[in-house]
């Protein structure tokens, strides 16, 4: 188990290296002047070439990408060309709400992709499963932010059940702030049991987690229904049945588990995927998030937050995946072995 | 006495949308005794495995089953409702490697099967299984109880088949062909610890096999079936040295060596008839050399050939 590991973090290790490349490399070639970004668009000549000299453009590139890996490992990862701050501070305040949404939006997704997964395995061809079917092509396809529109005009246009945009209400910040424990928001008020913000915060990510989780769940649900029928099929399944053991074990404890292998793949596509989907859903839900902060970098070039931002994504990626190769490992004793 | 199991006038139809698709089993009546170990012969798609899938309610969707089954002289029901299954009665499949689930160790296996059937503590159905695994030969039984399927190999995996077939102390044991995928000495090492644990347990055995000399071996009494009937039934010794029907005849007499074990029986002449639905007259009629022209007319019943030795064939016993 440990050299499984050992070797999946290796692999993720010189992945991340080789982004860092790929990365400097394309903000090399992103149109559009740094230093103007940085100056604004009407300084003078000898001030863009002073500014281009502090920011070291003026260097050969080889130096440039030594300077840049260098300043990844002590933590200067430069500052955004639009707040002028350094731009780890930036992702630092950012990236608690992203986590928050996002792991809400996977817990959604994985529960209720696998329950409906399993259901719709249990009679296949029949009216359940043309739902369940139906449900998650339409989760799949439907882009986020329209869904995200959707939802807000239903549940707090008409209805008026659910906050429309941010993570806490206005108020919250006056009634009952919530106290810094993790640096995540929902969590600390958690801890801290502060119920009103708790409250307020779980109402206000009701409707971007679920936006977030519709087309991850399509795809899982799709994904367990096909394993599970797979499994079904299997000579194990009928020797429990053989051996009297009640439907609801065998599909629920036993088969699933032999489902969840190949579904914890598509898990880990799906959360690569999702992890784009919050850029949309943030601007959409004016969540506080990285999302947010990502589109407003790209649309003013902003290349050191962009590059900062592409290789957090990417980390995000190979960390979910990592989860996913050990949760697998964990599930099939045959996995640990190759 | 009454019968360990009487499976009476058994009859398996197959529907598709309200339609009868084909009936591979026509009415198969067998008994087997405590103790008793009985062979099921016939090639393949005869209803040997949905006989056997008859008697414990596992019929595949579609099946029609009529007939009755009893056990101890009990009507079971044929939709599988009854708890028998796993517990009274119990079944051992052909392939160990694909029977156990492998991403569960086989402990944990045999203790959802304890659960189910009995009341018992962790620790006490923990011991209850590792008892089994010494009983079927199994060296190391802490350690086959950890174990997944992948770490066993086939002959291993199909004694700990038995050892959880046996967990309940079942009455009948069925065998489905349970030595086909294992070597010969493994497979020969298989049936001697079946026997061994008849004279231990005293279950009876319904053992379904392609193999005649697996049946020459171990088998008590035998039934031969073709196309979903019994055509020849009686003791073991009886129907092997001296077969009534003109297809037990061609089964033993197509053996290369009497004793050669591992030879299916395919080498007479002819096919099955493929679907049994508008059947009339004698079903081997198309493949047999004594068949004469009331052959088509009649369907022949069992009848006494010799002392509880019966065949279903007009000219039983003929030259
Ligand atoms: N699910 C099913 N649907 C329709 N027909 C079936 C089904 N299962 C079995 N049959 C029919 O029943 C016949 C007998 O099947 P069975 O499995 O009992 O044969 P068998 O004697 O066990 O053969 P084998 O030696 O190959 O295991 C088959 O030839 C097939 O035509
Ligand atoms: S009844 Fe006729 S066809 Fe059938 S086995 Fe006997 S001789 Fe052959
Ligand atoms: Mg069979």
């Amino acid at each position: 188990m440990l050299r499984f590991l050992a070797s999946r973090l290796g692999t993720a290790v010189l992945v991340l290296f080789v982004l860092t490349l790929v990365v400097f490399v394309m903000s090399r070639v992103i149109p559009g002047d740094p230093a103007v970004v940085y100056a604004g668009p009407k300084a003078p000549p000898e001030e863009l070439a002073r500014i281009r000299e502090k920011l070291g453009f003026d260097q050969p590139l080889i130096v440039q990408y030594v300077n840049y890996l260098g300043g990844l490992f002590t933590g200067d990862w430069g500052n955004s060309l639009a707040t002028k701050r350094p731009v780890l501070d930036e992702l630092a305040i950012r990236l608690p709400a992203t986590l928050e949404l996002l792991f809400a939006a996977m817990l959604l997704a994985v529960v209720f992709g696998v329950v409906l997964g399993v259901v719709a395995a249990k009679r296949p061809g029949r009216a359940i499963d043309g739902v369940i079917r139906f449900l998650a092509i339409g989760g799949v396809s439907m882009p986020a932010f329209w869904l995200g529109l959707l939802l807000q005009v239903l549940f707090v246009g008409r209805l008026g059940w659910l906050p429309a945009t941010g993570q806490f209400s206005t108020e919250v910040e006056y009634v009952s702030p919530v106290a810094h424990v993790t640096g995540f928001p929902l969590l600390d008020s958690l801890l801290t049991g502060n119920w009103i913000a708790y409250s307020d915060g779980l109402a206000h990510l009701v409707l971007p987690a679920v936006t977030l989780a519709a087309y991850p769940l399509g795809l899982i649900a799709r994904m367990t229904r096909a394993s599970m029928l797979e499994v079904l099929g299997q000579d194990y399944v009928f020797t429990a049945s053989a051996f009297g053991l009640r439907d609801g074990l065998i599909r629920w404890k036993l088969a699933l588990k032999n489902a969840l292998p190949p579904t914890m793949t598509i898990v880990g596509l799906a959360a690569a995927y999702t992890l784009t989907g919050t850029f949309f859903v943030e601007v959409v839900f004016n969540w506080p998030g990285i999302g947010q902060f990502a589109v407003g970098a790209m649309l003013a070039v902003d290349y050191p937050a962009i590059m900062a931002i592409t290789l957090l994504g990417a980390a995000g990626y190979l960390i979910a995946n990592l989860v996913v190769d050990l949760i697998q490992a964990r599930l099939d004793p045959r996995v640990r072995l190759s | 006495m009454t019968d360990l199991l009487h499976i009476d006038d058994l009859e398996v139809a197959f529907q598709e949308r309200g339609m009868l698709t084909n009936r591979p089993v026509r009415g198969i009546t067998l008994s087997v005794a405590p103790g008793e170990v009985v062979g099921i012969v016939g090639e393949t798609g005869c209803g040997k495995s949905l006989t056997a899938l008859a008697v414990l309610g596992l019929l595949p969707k579609g099946a029609v089953p009529s007939g009755r089954i009893l056990l101890d002289g009990v009507v079971q029901p044929l939709d599988g409702s009854g708890s028998a299954r796993g517990d009274v009665i119990s079944i051992v499949f052909q392939n160990p490697g694909t029977a156990f689930n492998p991403v569960f160790t086989l402990g944990r296996q045999m203790r959802d099967v304890v659960a189910r059937h009995r009341r018992m503590g962790r620790a006490a159905a923990t011991a209850h299984i590792l008892h089994y695994f010494e009983q079927v030969g199994l060296p190391e039984p802490e350690r086959i109880f950890r174990s997944y399927p992948h770490e066993l190999s086939g002959g291993m995996l199909q004694r700990a088949m038995i050892a959880m077939a046996l967990l309940c102390e079942p009455r009948l044991l069925i065998l489905d062909e349970p030595t086909t995928a294992l070597d010969v000495t493994i497979a020969k090492q298989i049936l001697e610890l079946i026997l061994s644990l008849r004279d231990r347990f005293g279950f009876g055995v319904l053992l379904i096999t392609h193999n005649l000399g697996v049946v020459r071996e171990v088998c008590d009494r035998i039934a031969v079936l073709y196309a979903g009937r019994v055509v020849e039934t009686g003791p073991a010794d009886a129907v092997l040295k001296a077969p009534a029907h003109p297809y037990t005849r061609g089964l033993l007499g197509a053996l290369p060596a009497r004793h050669v074990p591992g030879q299916p029986l395919d080498a007479i002449r002819g096919a099955v008839p493929g679907n049994l639905l508008g059947l009339t007259g004698c079903s081997f009629r198309e493949r047999c050399p004594l068949a004469i022209d009331r052959c088509g007319e009649i369907d022949p019943g069992l009848a006494p050939v010799a002392p509880l030795h019966e065949a279903a064939c007009i000219r039983a016993g003929a030259r």
